[in-house]
């Protein structure tokens, strides 16, 4: 991705950190603990909360609200919970893809559908805490078939 | 009037300041909780190469002889400050003196520490004048039976039952000294310090280089080639109240890495970090130096896993993303956190602290170098001669 200087909104950031969730993006000074302990950035390199909170802060508007890697983020709250400096940018990207549904980069059921999936994801490890919690010897009692058949909807 | 001064605390910044004040003709009462002076300072490496490096080691020998050769300092170990009452100019204060091992019989022989089991009386630091007992490791201060060291005393300086002491003194000012705690680097879980033996502190480097010539850090005939550094542990970190600047870690990371290549010349080092603090005396060109030497990546790793190889989890040279990357050694550069007792002591003094915890100072009570937050050795040296000059113009104001 290229930074084309004109293109750039020194306006963005500030709405980001009006929008509820990204108060804190300003006080980042990317030390990359986010990325380094991120699920996703681990599968796919390409998607880089530090990266994407630089891009924030440059002013990269449009490029960051049409990218597919906003949608990316499982909400599995790693980054938040290791950031040194309280960014919570799990919340950033809740921010960011509220302002991508409401600026029409993407259509608002894309938003229901990912936000679905969240949920089953949050259901999933809920389950699988429960799980190895009430029976620490056979945490694998978990039926990962049956799962996904209610995912998929069979 | 005699004037009298009370310094609690004997690292530099004790030290300077107890200087000051004797060098005025004012008596110093120097407090040491510990069984020797010199703070965290007299334990570290001197990081020369071929060259010095200027890190300000080699000054505490020199002050901890100066404040013994000043007949105006009464230096006095394994002793605290349990009371104290009055107003400036005018305090009463009230002592006590641990007196299991009496420093005045005691030649460091060394008898004792060959005859404990637990390895538990030694010299704090390698400029100790006396033996201390290390309650923490001593099966005595455990609630155990035991007198093996004080059996092997040939001058009788180690009696359990010797009774301590406690007594008054009143002074004219205090200067609190405390200094400051390494970061206990057993809160950040996931850095594995405390889980996986090869993964240690900046302290503990410091100390293995300082006891030994080469590079076998362990003990046991292992030499680390590849060593990671992961500086800001423990500073710069609103989540552990830390939202400040060590001043120190980049500094002493990269002379130890200096002093480890020096002493193993296949010694590889690569520095995880934010940014660097290249301010201070000859740092700029130490870190010029290092950026040919050592490897800079800009990214703090979030994990390490275990195993014979420690394999950390850092986001790559800014943009190309995550990535992993095995050392055989991590070296946390731990930052400056306030001592553990600063709460005591802000609650005996009277004293407020300050967002992050370090002491401020009041009328008569004056706070000198880490206890008040983050300096190096030469600033904290300096911090205590500066306020004890500035206590010494208060005083005699206050008396002319
Ligand atoms: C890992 C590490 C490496 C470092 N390496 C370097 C380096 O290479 N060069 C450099 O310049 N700086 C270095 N520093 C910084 C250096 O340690 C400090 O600048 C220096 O020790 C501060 O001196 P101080 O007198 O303020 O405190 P301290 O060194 O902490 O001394 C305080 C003294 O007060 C005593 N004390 C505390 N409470 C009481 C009490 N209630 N009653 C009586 N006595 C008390 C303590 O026992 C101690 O002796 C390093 C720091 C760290 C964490
Ligand atoms: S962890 Fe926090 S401070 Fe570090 S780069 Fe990510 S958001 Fe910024
Ligand atoms: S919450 Fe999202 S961005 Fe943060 S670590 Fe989890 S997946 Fe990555």
């Amino acid at each position: 991705m290229s930074v084309a200087a004109t293109r750039l909104d020194p306006k963005f950031k500030y709405e980001v950190a009006a929008h509820p969730g990204g108060e804190q993006i300003k006080v980042c000074f990317a030390c990359g603990v986010c990325t380094a302990g991120c699920p996703v950035s681990e599968i796919d390199p390409a998607y880089n909360p530090r990266k994407i909170i630089r891009m924030v802060l440059l002013g990269m508007r449009e490029e960051v609200l049409k990218s597919d890697l906003l949608w990316l983020c499982v909400n599995c709250y790693t980054c938040t919970a290791h950031c040194p400096q309280n960014v919570k940018f799990t919340n950033v990207i809740g921010a960011l893809r509220d302002m991508a549904v409401k600026e029409g980069y993407v259509h608002p059921r894309f938003r229901g559908d990912v936000e679905e999936a969240d949920r089953f994801i949050q259901k999933l490890r809920r389950d699988m805490v429960l799980a190895a919690a009430q029976d620490k010897d056979a945490p694998t009692k978990l039926d990962p078939q049956g799962l996904l058949d209610e995912v998929t909807g069979k | 009037m005699k004037a009298s001064a009370l310094v609690i605390g004997g690292g530099p910044a004790g030290l300077g300041a107890a200087l000051k004040l004797a060098g005025a003709g004012i008596k110093v009462y120097l407090v040491e909780k510990e069984g020797a002076v010199g703070g965290w300072g007299a334990r570290y490496v001197c990081k020369a190469t071929d060259s010095c490096q200027q890190c300000s080691a080699c000054l505490i020998p020199k002050k901890i002889q100066e404040v013994y050769q000043h007949p105006l300092v009464e230096i006095l170990t394994n002793t605290q400050v349990v009371d104290v009452e009055g107003e400036p100019g005018s305090f009463q204060v009230r002592l006590q003196r641990d007196q299991t091992l009496d420093p005045t019989l005691c030649n460091a022989c060394g008898r004792c520490l060959e005859a404990c089991p637990k390895a538990a009386v030694d010299l704090l630091n390698p400029w100790a004048v006396s033996y201390r007992i290390d309650k923490e490791r001593c099966k005595v201060y455990s609630g155990e039976d035991c007198d093996l060291c004080a059996r092997a005393c040939p001058t009788g300086a180690i009696n359990f039952h010797r009774p301590g002491a406690s007594w008054d003194l009143s002074v004219q000012l205090v200067v609190a000294a405390i200094g400051h705690e390494p970061f206990d680097a057993r809160r950040k879980y996931r850095l594995g310090y405390g889980r996986f033996p090869r993964v240690i502190t900046g302290l503990e480097l410091e100390e293995a280089l300082n006891r030994i010539e080469g590079t076998d850090i362990f003990g046991d005939g292992w030499r680390p080639l590849d060593v990671a550094f992961i500086q800001c542990v423990g500073s710069r970190d609103v989540q552990e109240g830390a939202d400040y600047c060590s001043r120190v870690c980049c500094k002493y990371a990269l002379r130890l890495a200096g002093l480890l290549r020096h002493r193993e010349p296949a010694t590889k080092a690569t520095f995880y970090y934010m940014d660097i603090q290249t301010g201070g005396k000859g740092f700029p060109e130490i870190y010029r130096q290092a950026r040919d030497d050592f490897e800079f990546m800009r990214g703090i790793p979030a994990r390490i896993d275990g195993g014979d190889r420690l394999k950390l989890h850092f986001d790559g040279v800014s943009g190309e993303g995550f990535a992993n990357r095995e050392h055989d050694l991590v070296v946390l550069s731990v930052g400056i956190a306030p001592s553990a007792n600063t709460a005591e002591m802000a609650r005996l003094l009277t004293l407020n602290r300050d967002e992050h915890g370090f002491l401020k100072g009041r009328e008569g009570i004056y706070v000198a170098g880490t206890a008040g937050g983050p300096r190096d050795i030469s600033e904290s040296l300096a911090h205590g001669m500066e306020t004890a000059a500035k206590a010494i113009i208060k005083l005699e104001g206050r008396e002319g």
